[in-house]
C-alpha cells in the first residue's frame, strides 16, 4: 500500500478512503474538516495512526460495506478507537484488537428523582458518599466477594446475577442492552486466572478514563425522544462509565497468543501485531467469541452492582428509595455482536466489531426497549471532568451506513504523557471547584491524565455525528460531582 | 544515555513503556519497571515479598509481552504493587524463548498514597525489541490503560 493516505469528502462530514492495494471495501470516517486535517497531519509524522489503522481494518475477509471510523476515531493498538467493522460470518473474522482488553466497557445513565437545588445544598456530603460507597482505584476491591462457581455465574447470568443479589431490580434490565445478559457466554473458555482476578473486583469503578458522575440536563435538543427517555431540562443524572475489570483485561491478555497462532494458522494478512483474530466459525473464533460474550455479561454484573451502590449512596444523603433513581438506560461500547444488517439490499446476520463505538440503534428495532421504539434506544456519549457529555439516539440513515453505530466520547487528543506535562492534578481539581464542579479522584496523576484539555471538543464530535445525519442529538448533560480512580 | 535505564513512550489513547540496557534481560527488567511506575510509586517502598513468573513465546517481541502481562496478572492476584524485578538469563531452544523472573513487591495495602493508576494489559501492538550499534538493548512496549 502506498504510505500517503487519498482521503475524499463523500458527504457532510462524511469522508472515504479508496480501496487500494489490499483493501478489500473503503474506510469511511464521519469527521468535520479540522478533524480531518488532525489525523492526516498525526498521519505523516506520528508513529501510531488511526488512518492507517483503518486502512488496515478495510483489508480484513469478509468485512462488509466499509470499515468505519466514528467522529471521535483515535490511535488504537490495531483497531482504531471509534472503529465499526462489521463481518461476514462465513468470510469474516473475529479481531483481538476489535474489543480490545476493557470488554463492554460502557455506560449506565440513571435519572434521579431530584432537583438540581436538592443537589447542590448536599454536593459536598453527596460527593463523599459516592466516594466512600463506590470503590474505584488501583487495588480497590468490592463489595462483594465471590467463589470462582460464583463467576461462572456472573459470567452467564451477567446484571439479572447483581440483582439477585439485592442490587437493583428486575426493572433495571429492561434498559439495559441486552437486557443485561448475552446469550452464548461459555464460562470455560475463559481462564482460572481470569476468574480468580475477577473475585473481589465485581463492583469496582477502575482507573483510567473511568468515572461516576452527577450531572444535570442543560440543553434539550429533541423533545419527543426526551420525553420518551422521561428526561428534561434539569433533569438530575448519574453515569457510570466502567467495563468487565480484570477479567475482560485477563480474556484479552489470554488470547492474544491463541489468535497470533490462529491468525498464522489460518493464513489470515497480519497488517498490525495486534490485528490478529481467527475465522468466526473456526473452532478458536467460536471460543474467543464465547469468551468475550463472558466478559461483556461480567461488565454488565459490574455496573449493575455500582448502581445499587449509587442508590445506597444517595440514599445516604436525601433518603432516596430505590425507585427515585430510574435506569435510563446502558449500553457499551467495546464489543462484538451477531446482529441483522441490510447489505446490498439482503438481510444478514453480521458480526458488528464495535471499539470505542457505541451501538446506536434507531426508531423500529427489536433489540430496542418498547418504550423507547419509535426514537430509539439512548445513546450515551461521555464527555470529560469538566465538559460536557452527551444522550444521542439514532436515525434511519444511521442504520444504513454505520451499522446503527455512534461515538463513544470525545476521542482523545493528547498523549497521557503530554497531558501529565500541561496540568498538575491539585490544580486541576481546584479550577473545576471554581467551575462549580466536585472532583473526588484516587490518583491526582491519573486526574491530569484525564484533563479536559487532553480530549477533543466533544460539542464537535457528536455535532459531526448529527451533521452526517447518522445520530441525533437528543440532550446535553453538564457535571456537578465527578468521582474516578 | 545511561547503560541502563527507563522511560515513558508517548502514545494517544495508552502509553508505552521503553527499557534499556546492556543486555536483553536488563531491557526487560528496565520495560517492566517503567510500567511499575505508572502503576504506583514505589522506588523507595520496602521489598514486602517476591512473586515469581515464567513464559515463553515464538519471538523476543511476543516474549516481552507476555512478560509484562505475567507480571499484571501476578501482582494483581497477590494485590501487589511492583518495585523492581530479575531475570534469570533467557533460554532459546528449538525456536522458542523462555523466561523466567522474580518480581520484588510490595502489598497495596502497604503503599499507602502513593498509586497512580491501572495498566490493563500489556499489548502486542508497537512491542519491539532491538540491539543498537553500541551493544544497548532497548525493549519497547504499549501498555492498554
Amino acid at each position: 500500500m502506498s504510505e500517503e493516505i487519498n482521503l475524499r469528502k463523500i458527504g457532510d462530514f462524511l469522508w472515504e478512503i479508496e480501496p487500494e492495494g489490499d483493501m478489500r471495501v473503503p474506510a469511511r470516517i464521519y469527521s468535520d474538516r479540522d478533524a480531518i486535517d488532525f489525523l492526516l497531519n498525526e498521519s505523516r509524522t506520528r508513529q501510531w495512526d488511526a488512518l492507517r489503522q483503518i486502512r488496515n481494518v478495510a483489508s480484513l475477509p469478509g468485512l462488509q460495506i466499509a470499515a468505519l471510523g466514528m467522529a471521535d476515531i483515535h490511535p488504537g493498538y490495531g483497531f482504531p478507537i471509534g472503529g465499526v467493522g462489521a463481518f461476514d460470518q462465513d468470510e469474516g473474522i473475529v479481531t483481538l484488537a476489535g474489543v480490545g482488553f476493557d470488554i463492554n466497557c460502557g455506560v449506565r445513565s440513571m435519572a434521579v428523582d431530584l432537583s438540581m437545588d436538592e443537589i447542590e445544598s448536599n454536593k459536598e456530603k453527596l460527593a463523599e458518599q459516592l466516594f466512600r460507597t463506590v470503590p474505584a482505584g488501583l487495588g480497590s476491591t468490592g463489595k462483594l466477594k465471590l467463589s470462582v462457581e460464583e463467576i461462572d455465574r456472573v459470567l452467564t447470568e451477567g446484571a439479572r446475577f447483581a440483582v439477585r443479589r439485592g442490587y437493583g431490580t428486575d426493572q433495571d434490565l429492561e434498559y439495559i442492552e441486552e437486557k443485561g445478559k448475552m446469550n452464548g457466554a461459555d464460562p470455560s473458555a475463559v481462564s482460572e486466572q481470569a476468574k480468580r482476578r475477577q473475585l473481589k473486583q465485581v463492583g469496582t469503578l477502575g482507573s483510567g478514563n473511568h468515572y461516576l458522575e452527577v450531572q444535570y440536563v442543560d440543553r434539550v435538543y429533541f423533545s419527543e425522544a426526551a420525553e420518551s427517555y422521561g428526561l428534561e431540562e434539569g433533569s438530575v443524572v448519574v453515569s457510570i462509565h466502567t467495563g468487565s475489570r480484570a477479567l475482560g483485561h485477563q480474556i484479552g491478555t489470554d488470547y492474544q497468543s491463541i489468535l497470533r497462532r490462529a491468525s498464522r494458522k489460518y493464513g489470515l494478512p497480519i497488517y498490525e501485531k495486534e490485528l490478529v483474530g481467527a475465522p468466526i466459525k473456526s473452532p478458536e473464533g467460536k471460543r474467543y467469541i464465547s469468551a468475550v460474550i463472558a466478559g461483556i455479561n461480567c461488565a454488565f454484573a459490574n455496573r449493575q452492582v455500582i448502581a445499587g451502590l449509587v442508590r445506597k449512596a444517595f440514599n445516604g444523603v436525601f433518603a432516596t428509595s430505590e425507585n427515585d433513581i430510574r435506569t435510563v438506560y446502558e449500553v457499551g461500547h467495546n464489543n462484538i455482536k451477531f446482529e441483522k444488517h441490510t447489505v446490498e439490499g439482503i438481510e444478514k446476520e453480521l458480526l458488528v466489531h464495535r471499539k470505542g463505538a457505541t451501538r446506536a440503534f434507531g426508531p423500529g428495532r427489536d433489540e430496542v426497549p418498547a418504550r423507547y421504539r419509535a426514537v430509539g434506544h439512548p445513546v450515551l456519549v461521555g464527555g470529560t471532568m469538566g465538559t460536557s457529555s452527551y444522550i444521542l439516539a439514532g436515525t434511519e440513515k444511521g442504520m444504513g451506513e454505520t451499522f446503527g453505530s455512534a461515538v463513544h466520547g470525545a476521542g482523545r487528543l493528547k498523549s497521557r504523557k503530554q497531558a501529565r506535562k500541561d496540568v498538575w492534578g491539585e490544580d486541576l481539581i481546584n479550577e473545576l471547584k471554581e467551575e462549580g464542579i466536585l472532583v473526588r479522584v484516587h490518583s491526582k496523576a491519573g486526574a491530569a491524565e484525564e484533563a479536559p484539555g487532553a480530549y477533543k471538543d466533544v460539542d464537535r464530535v457528536v455535532r459531526a455525528m448529527e451533521g452526517a445525519g447518522v445520530n441525533r442529538l437528543v440532550v446535553r448533560l453538564k457535571p456537578v460531582i465527578c468521582i474516578k480512580g | 544515555m545511561k547503560k541502563r535505564g527507563h522511560d515513558t513512550v508517548e502514545h494517544t489513547a495508552d502509553m508505552g513503556v521503553k527499557g534499556w540496557g546492556p543486555d536483553i534481560e536488563s531491557a526487560f527488567e528496565e520495560a517492566a519497571a517503567a510500567m511499575f511506575g505508572l502503576m504506583a510509586d514505589t522506588e523507595e517502598c520496602d521489598v514486602e515479598f517476591t512473586i515469581q513468573v515464567s513464559c515463553e513465546a515464538e519471538s523476543v517481541e511476543e516474549l516481552l509481552v507476555e512478560f509484562l502481562n505475567s507480571l499484571l496478572t501476578g501482582l494483581d492476584l497477590e494485590d501487589a504493587l511492583g518495585i523492581s524485578v530479575d531475570l534469570s538469563p533467557l533460554r532459546h531452544r528449538e525456536g522458542v524463548y523462555y523466561l523466567a523472573a522474580v518480581a520484588h513487591c510490595v502489598s497495596i495495602s502497604s503503599a499507602g498514597g502513593k498509586m497512580r493508576g491501572e495498566v490493563k494489559a500489556a499489548t502486542s501492538y508497537g512491542a519491539g525489541v532491538e540491539s543498537s550499534e553500541n551493544g544497548i538493548w532497548e525493549a519497547v512496549c504499549v501498555v492498554d490503560m
